[in-house]
């Protein structure tokens, strides 16, 4: 019996082993290219598992416990490691940068367009953002937007809303291209409609270049892909 | 560097005021002393800030500084009543293999560290909710533009006044104060699997839920889900640790704390029942009926603490039948109510239950198979042993099984889009890692021992 139970240890930490290289390449790589359907393999496996485990002594629980463990641990500890090496690797080869570097690799183009928006705002204001859809995921949401602008107050807009708000305090809309893919049937490209304004500003972000530009807005040529409205009222 | 030090001046001050705290503990190790008095304190400084809140209006420093000194002042008011008395172990001496064992540790623990202290907080719930709330918490001094927003008040507030307390610490991120909730948690395990096995078998203990790539990198984010079951197992661990013939009752209650303070963290989850059933099962074993039903009161006095505040700021924020009707608090009450589905639930239930099985399945099973699987050489290592610690941790995990099933079932009739939040179901499980590694190893200990450790 001892025998068998090294033996199902054994084929245990094999099927582990190839789950685990399964999960790295694609799913059902190791059915497509050894025919083994790991997940039969599993079942199989806890049947063996019975005949050891209603004999005498503990040497056969042991074993099962040790073996499990083995393939719990070697599976997450290759995964930390992974993740540490990059990790590491990332912060050897920019240890010194401040915090809005790193905020800016993080959320490229949309937190430099918000630090922009803090800057040229006043505290109490109102910023119009696009939906919170396709391709505006991240600067349609008011969460999103309003940890970085705060005090400022963030408002959804739909799509095509031609109506603006009302409100107390000044009102700005943010121009967004679209930061995420574009996968759904609505276009790049927010506000849609054109908004009577007493500046525009042209916010680049790869450059770090703010420009001021006294007209209305016009979504069929100020198609950037940020920028800020201040609302006439 | 100005949020190295917000964050170990904040981990600082909360293990000085929790260390009378660990009196009642009896003899224990430095190592675990110090994990301890900080997850204590830090639960309960921040538990003890809000409430000051409701009093006088404002979060700041001084505040906390008075919130920490009032538990430094009952810490020893329970100490001199009781005469629980400073006592210490001596910590094993670490050699060969377990000297490098306990080096690997430590070098896992600083990286986690580094790593989180480094990456700038960037995760969607973190930046929308828990990082979010600590910045104008440590802006406004209070809750203003918060409670006009249920969604804001959905999670209890512990983690987000632990971000306060670094930001009003002039620092500008406060995510390194995870790695130390994973550093005091991996300290207590430490402590507890010393006196329960052995040194290796403690540091492999540690080792192996160091190495558990959802624990380490929760610890480098700032999310809830580490804090959690930090507290939930700590509070576990806690209450199984006095055994008939010890009387080592101090655990029992501050395990009872942990378990309270677990709701402080997520009120939406129902594991802390697992907590009071072991609470009462321990009450009733020990003989110590008083002490556990006055824990069982302490988790129910904490949680009801915050409920009774969110239900407050929703009917204080709309019109009193508006609010009553909102989805939010509807659930809101069925959970602090003892909510029992009633006929048109379960039909509801039966009606999707295949896809319920599924979701369970792909959600609660398939991440932690591995580990569920333990749950059968242990449940006969149980049959042969009889070892009550032993019993007392199966019951843990089988319970949190089936919460998690019953959990799901309630949801899934609460909330039309249950089955696309997959990811939350996960990790409100984390808690199975370290709860499953510690009780195999436990269990594989039992076997080597030729004896029962508890009877």
């Amino acid at each position: 019996m001892k025998r068998y139970s090294w033996l199902i240890a054994f084929l245990t930490l094999v099927c582990f082993v190839l789950i685990f290289f399964e999960s790295v390449p694609y799913l059902k790589f190791i059915v497509t290219s050894l025919h083994v359907n790991t997940i039969t393999f599993q079942w199989l496996l806890l049947i063996a598992w019975i005949p050891p485990l209603v004999t005498r002594g503990f040497f056969h629980l042991k074993l099962l416990i040790i073996t499990l463990l083995l393939c719990i641990v070697g599976e997450s500890s290759a995964k930390t490691s992974l993740s540490i090496y990059r990790e590491l690797r990332n912060i050897t080869s920019n240890p010194f940068l401040t915090y809005d570097q790193k905020m800016s690799l993080t959320y490229p183009g949309f937190y430099p367009a918000m630090k922009e928006v803090v800057r040229l705002t006043p505290k109490d204001s109102t910023i119009i953002i696009p939906p919170q859809r396709n391709p505006w995921e991240t600067e349609g949401h008011t969460g999103m937007v309003e940890y970085f602008i705060y005090p400022r107050q963030a408002i959804n807009m739909g799509v095509d809303t031609k109506q603006l708000p009302q409100v107390e305090g000044k009102l700005y809309a943010l121009i967004a291209k679209g930061s995420w893919e574009r996968i759904g049937p609505v276009d790049y490209g927010w506000p849609k409609i054109p908004i009577q304004a007493d500046h525009l500003w042209h916010i680049d972000t790869d450059h770090n270049v703010v420009t001021k530009i006294e007209q209305n807005y016009d979504p069929q040529i100020n198609q950037w892909n940020w920028g800020l409205i201040e609302v006439k009222k | 560097m100005s949020s190295l030090i917000g964050v170990l001046l904040t981990a600082l001050f909360y293990s000085l005021v929790g260390w009378p705290l660990t009196y009642m503990l009896g003899k224990i190790s430095k190592i675990e002393r110090s994990g301890i008095a900080f997850l204590l304190s830090n639960g309960l400084s921040t538990f003890v800030w809000f409430l000051l809140y409701r009093v006088v209006g404002r979060f700041n420093l001084f505040t906390l500084l008075l919130s920490g000194l009032f538990i430094l002042a009952v810490s020893c008011l329970i100490n001199h009543t009781f005469g629980f008395k400073y006592k210490n172990l001596i910590d094993p001496k670490l050699t060969g293999f377990d000297l490098k064992l306990s080096h690997l540790v430590i070098a896992l623990l600083l990286t986690s560290f580094l790593i989180g202290s480094y990456n700038p907080i960037s995760g969607w719930d973190a930046i929308t909710l828990y990082d979010f709330r600590g910045h104008t918490i440590a802006l406004n001094h209070s809750l203003k533009d918060l409670t006009d927003d249920s969604s804001y008040m959905g999670y209890p507030l512990m983690i987000s006044l632990d971000h306060a307390a670094v930001y009003m610490l002039k620092g500008i991120s406060a995510q390194g104060l995870h790695s130390i909730i994973l550093m005091a948690f991996i300290a207590v395990v430490y402590g507890r699997m010393c006196k329960w096995t052995n040194p290796r078998l403690s540091l492999l203990t540690i080792l192996f839920i160091i190495l558990n790539e959802e624990i380490f990198a929760h610890s480098t984010v700032s999310y809830v889900n580490l804090a959690y079951l930090v507290y939930l197992v700590t509070g576990l661990i806690y209450i199984i640790t006095p055994v008939r013939e010890s009387k080592e009752l101090g655990f029992l209650f501050a395990g009872g704390l942990l378990i309270g303070l677990t709701t402080w963290i997520r009120s939406d989850v129902p594991f802390w029942m697992i907590g009071i059933i072991l609470i009462l099962i321990q009450g009733w074993q020990l003989r110590a009926k008083a002490l556990s039903l006055f824990s069982v009161y302490i988790v129910y006095l904490m949680r009801h603490t915050w409920f009774h505040f969110f239900i407050d700021i929703q009917v204080s924020s709309r019109e009193l039948n508006e609010s009553l009707s909102s989805p939010t608090t509807m659930n809101v009450l069925k959970q602090v109510s003892n909510y029992l589905p009633d006929t048109e639930t379960i039909k509801q239930i039966q009606s999707i239950l295949p896809e319920i099985i599924r979701y369970l399945y792909l959600n609660i099973f398939s991440p932690f198979r591995g580990l569920w699987l333990l749950t059968i050489p242990i449940f006969v290592i149980v049959f042969k042993r009889r070892d009550f610690r032993l019993v007392l941790l199966l019951l843990a995990i089988l319970l949190s099984a089936m919460m998690a099933t019953f959990g799901v079932m309630l949801f899934s009739t609460s909330y039309s889009t249950w089955n696309l939040i997959g990811g939350s179901a996960k990790r409100m499980m984390l808690f199975i890692i370290p709860l499953a590694i510690i009780t195999s190893i436990y269990a594989l200990h039992l076997t080597g021992t030729g004896k029962n450790e508890t009877k």
